[in-house]
């Protein structure tokens, strides 16, 4: 699928003018269905009865008004009617009675209606104020001769529903007569109404009134014959119809008028756009969320804020925008393409504000991320780890916890309890009650303090090496017990394990040294019979020279068969020691003594360092002898002719912790290209080419046997320097 | 002329041993096992038997024990085990020496020489305690003649040596110090000196053992001092 951007844009384009065009197509039909009678047939407002009442009162009003005035000055001259009366014709009569009387009846019945829902009191003033507002009674008072005596009550009725809805202009030689102008010279009545609609343009002027009146309800026969009266007179009634309605009556219309021409289409325009829409649709939710760029569904910063945030962004986005909108249509009536293109500019924003947030929601849904990428679900997440951590911890403590907790509600009532029949019966006896309870508490977790520090104790043992260390575990109860019993365990499976491997290397020592003696007996039948060899009288100097070879390589094999038995015995500890005191001071001076003439053979100086006092180890002679023994015939062949060798005895700390230290450094004839602990392994020695005697194991032997004795050996190579220090 | 037993299972070692004895003069009777060995004894004159361990069908251990029974003639034994145990266990069947395989010819010689010696001669003359002799075993010191002997041989040491030897001998069986000894033997206090007591002894070792490193008469206590072996005849 390609992803063209362009056309991305073009759909996002798309869609809100499909959706305009299907919008006006369902309007066009709801009106066409919906719209009133009226309309359709033709008229100029909405017949509703209320409408008509008042309607009719007003223009009733009105006439009257202007009328008697006409009438009156009328009247004065020709003289048909007495002054100040007024002549209702009734039917084929007037009936004259008394104009004040007559009037009021009329006037005041419409007045006591409109003063029970709104009293305005501010009109109760004299009339004079009223000139510049109320034009029927501007055009009256100009009039001096009209007759009627200016009440106030009725003027003011008069501005009241003039400020209602209706006017009223009656027309009668040239003269029009309205309720809010003065007395307008006219000849024709297009050029009263051209005149008057420049100020107010939604008036409509109905003709001819009187021929709806006929079918009204309210006091159908007085307004006949008033009308019947006024036109017999000579006067035309124009009626103006002026309510809020009228208005939305005018867009109707329009509306109507428009949208009748074009009805037909509106349901193929419907479905067409409906189908492009979905198409539109459909291919972008397909395309949302892949880029060229990315394999997977790509998500942005936008769809990593967590739902509920985005919605309540959004959500005040829209609400501010909508209000925002809203007060542009306020603005539709006055500034009409100002408003109209703000309204598109806010539409706009409101339609880019929803896409967003439903093409993230889009996203978020194909890539999987709707339900994780919200609050709840990270606090459910939380809650169910969380949950799921201290479920884990109490099922792992479970007996331990509600043993605990138990004994911690059973001491709590215990005690409780005491001390409330302490208090309630005011006896001492459950004080020493609890006294008494309180001492098994404290008793009972001494003991168990006292079981924990024998495991602990026991623990410290094994872990020092005491695997035959056993805990009684009927001596434990509970939880503990288990401890005790694993921890026997533990120590039987270390003693179970360190048997194994000492019995392995003791089947090592004895493989070693069956296999020694084995070979000793040979080698005793070589080194004699070499031995005889040499004695014979041999002339050849070549068989002498093989000779002594052979007497070097067999003293050699005896030495190393002999040093095989010992160095496998000294690792794996298969030797009896004999622990005594002995000096060190003294041994040392001894073994010197031993190699005094060996050392000296190499010219080796040798400085001592050994404290008068006497230096005390517990050790096994012998076996101390062939360690130093070791290491002084290692210094006799590989230290440097010539050189020094140190040979210090340090003692340090003190009492329990006095450790004595044997030191020994030479320098080596050799270069030492390895590192100490090489050098400590079997069979490694200084010197590479192995000519001379040494089985290598000198090293190996002295480490394992100062080890047996509890002993420390270190080696410590610097350089050419050889160092030994020996801890005891 | 003195009659020597040999028993050993392996025949070569036996031959070379009857070839060193040989040529020392004594008469070499060979035997390859305990039964054979015993056939010997009975038959012959013997006066020392060199005996190996470990044979097939009866071991020397028990050749030891059985010969016990009648006869004193000194046994010396031959055994690759070198282990402290089967020295002891060879020793306290009876028998009079040890010697580890492989072993040095002229060490054997010297021990069947010195065990002949004591069994034939020292054996029979009962030393007369004089005050001016010393003795432990076979070594005995004529502090008028200056003269050492160990097992009828004469041993020649320095005027220090043969101090220190007097001195350790006639405390024989008492453990000494370095310093003790120097003390004793130079009667005053002299710092530093005493290094070369070490080294004296090393070298009276050597001249009145047969091995130095495993002394008879002059012990080594490592770590403690020197001692003349307290050996009853």
């Amino acid at each position: 699928m390609k992803k063209s951007n362009l056309l991305k844009a073009i759909c996002y384009m798309l869609i809100p003018i499909l959706l305009i065009i299907i919008l006006i197509n369902i309007i066009s039909i709801a009106i066409l269905v919906d719209n009133p009678n009226e309309i359709k047939q033709g008229k100029s407002y909405y017949e509703t009865e209320s409408f008509r009442e008042d309607y009719m009162n007003i223009i009733l009003l009105n006439c009257n008004a202007i009328t008697r005035y006409q009438i009156s000055s009328s009247q004065e001259s020709s003289s048909a009617l007495e002054k100040s009366d007024i002549q209702y014709y009734n039917g084929n009569n007037y009936i004259v009675e008394d104009t004040k009387v007559a009037e009021d009846e009329q006037i005041q019945n419409y007045i006591k209606q409109k003063e029970e829902s709104q009293k305005e009191n501010a009109a109760l003033v004299e009339g004079d104020t009223y000139q510049e507002e109320n034009g029927i009674y501007m055009l009256f008072k100009e009039n001096e001769n009209y007759s009627l005596d200016a009440s106030n009550d009725t003027v003011i009725d008069y501005k009241t529903i003039k400020a209602k809805y209706y006017d009223i202009l009656i027309i009668k030689d040239g003269m029009a007569y309205t309720n809010i102008e003065k007395t307008v010279k006219t000849d024709t009545l297009d050029e009263l109404k051209q005149y008057i609609s420049q100020k107010q343009y939604h008036w409509i002027y109905e003709e001819n009134i009187n021929t709806d009146i006929s079918t009204m309800q309210y006091d159908e026969i007085a307004y006949k014959d008033y009308f019947t009266q006024i036109q017999g007179l000579g006067f035309k009634v124009y009626s103006c119809v002026r309510d809020t309605n009228a208005n939305q009556f005018i867009i109707n219309t329009t509306m109507y008028n428009m949208v009748s021409k074009t009805y037909q289409n509106a349901p193929i325009c419907i479905i067409f756009s409906g189908i492009i829409l979905m198409l539109i649709i459909a291919y972008l939710i397909s395309s949302i969320g892949h880029s060229k760029n990315h394999e997977d569904i790509y998500t942005n910063w936008l769809d990593k804020i967590p739902l509920e945030i985005l919605v309540i962004i959004i959500g005040i986005m829209l609400v501010i925008e909508g209000l925002i909108f809203m007060a542009f249509t306020e603005l539709l009536y006055q500034f009409f393409t100002t408003a109209i293109s703000l309204l598109v500019l806010m539409g706009i924003i409101i339609y880019a504000t929803v896409t967003t947030f439903l093409v993230t929601i889009i996203r978020r849904i194909k890539a999987k991320i709707f339900w994780k990428n919200t609050i709840i679900y990270k606090i459910i997440k939380y809650l169910d780890r969380k949950t799921e951590e201290i479920k884990l911890n109490l099922s792992a403590n479970m007996d331990i916890n509600m043993k605990i907790i138990c004994i911690f509600i059973i001491s709590v009532i215990v005690t409780t309890s005491l001390m409330i029949l302490t208090i309630a019966k005011q006896n001492l006896i459950f004080i020493l009650f609890l006294i008494a309870f309180w001492i098994y508490l404290l008793y009972s977790i001494i003991k168990y303090v006292d079981k924990m520090h024998q495991i602990r104790e026991a623990v410290g043992k094994i872990y020092k090496g005491d695997n035959n260390y056993k805990l009684n575990e009927e001596n434990f109860t509970g939880e503990l017990q288990k401890v005790a019993k694993e921890l026997n365990n533990i120590s039987d499976g270390l003693s179970d394990a360190i048997e194994e491997s000492l019995k392995s290397e003791r089947l090592k020592t004895e493989l070693i040294t069956n296999v020694s003696h084995d070979i000793k007996t040979p080698l005793t039948s070589i080194i004699n019979y070499v031995d005889l060899l040499k004695k014979e009288d041999i002339q050849n100097e070549t068989a002498r020279e093989y000779l002594q070879i052979l007497d070097n390589k067999s003293q050699r094999l005896k030495k190393l068969t002999e040093d095989l038995i010992e160095a496998s015995k000294a690792s794996s500890g298969n030797i009896k020691l004999n622990i005594e005191k002995l000096n060190l001071g003294e041994l040392l001076k001894q073994v010197r003594g031993e190699f005094e003439d060996k050392l000296h053979e190499k010219n080796l100086e040798i400085i001592e360092n050994i404290p008068k006092d006497e230096v005390c180890i517990n050790a096994d002679s012998r076996y101390m002898y062939r360690v130093m023994e070791n290491l002084f015939t290692n210094i006799a062949k590989y230290a440097l002719e010539n050189s020094r060798v140190y040979i210090d005895l340090i003692v340090n700390g003190k009492d329990e912790n006095k450790k004595a230290y044997i030191i020994l450094k030479n320098i080596s004839q050799e270069k030492l290209n390895i590192t100490a602990d090489e050098l400590m392994q079997r069979f490694v020695r200084g010197d590479s080419s192995r000519t001379e005697g040494g089985s290598g194991l000198g090293l190996s032997i002295a480490k394992s046997l100062v080890e047996l004795q509890k002993g420390k050996f270190e080696m410590q190579l610097d350089g050419d320097l050889f160092k030994v220090i020996i801890e005891f | 002329m003195y009659n020597v037993l040999v028993c050993d299972d392996d025949k070569e070692i036996v031959e070379a041993i009857s070839i060193y004895l040989s040529k020392e003069g004594y008469k070499v009777f060979k035997s390859y096992n305990g039964k054979e060995a015993f056939e010997i004894i009975g038959r012959e004159d013997i006066h020392l038997i060199l005996l190996d361990i470990m044979m097939p069908k009866i071991d020397g251990i028990e050749v030891t024990k059985r010969i016990r029974q009648t006869k004193v003639i000194p046994i010396i034994m031959l055994s690759a085990k070198s282990e402290d145990e089967d020295k002891i266990n060879g020793l306290n069947s009876g028998a009079d020496d040890y010697i580890t395989k492989p072993f040095n010819p002229l060490e054997l010689i010297a021990r069947v020489n010195s065990a002949i010696r004591r069994y034939t001669i020292l054996g029979a003359i009962q030393t007369e305690e004089k005050d001016n002799i010393y003795q432990t075993g076979g070594l005995i010191i004529n502090d008028d003649t200056k003269q050492v002997e160990v097992e009828t041989k004469q041993i020649k040491l320095t005027p220090t040596e043969y101090n220190i030897l007097k001195f350790l001998t006639k405390n024989k069986g008492k453990v000494y110090s370095i310093e003790q000894i120097y003390e004793n033997v130079w009667e005053d206090e002299c710092y530093g000196v005493e290094n070369i007591i070490a080294v004296h002894i090393r070298h009276i070792r050597e001249k009145i053992e047969i091995n130095p490193k495993e002394p008879k008469y002059l012990k080594v206590i490592w770590g403690i001092g020197y001692k003349i072996e307290d050996i009853k005849v």
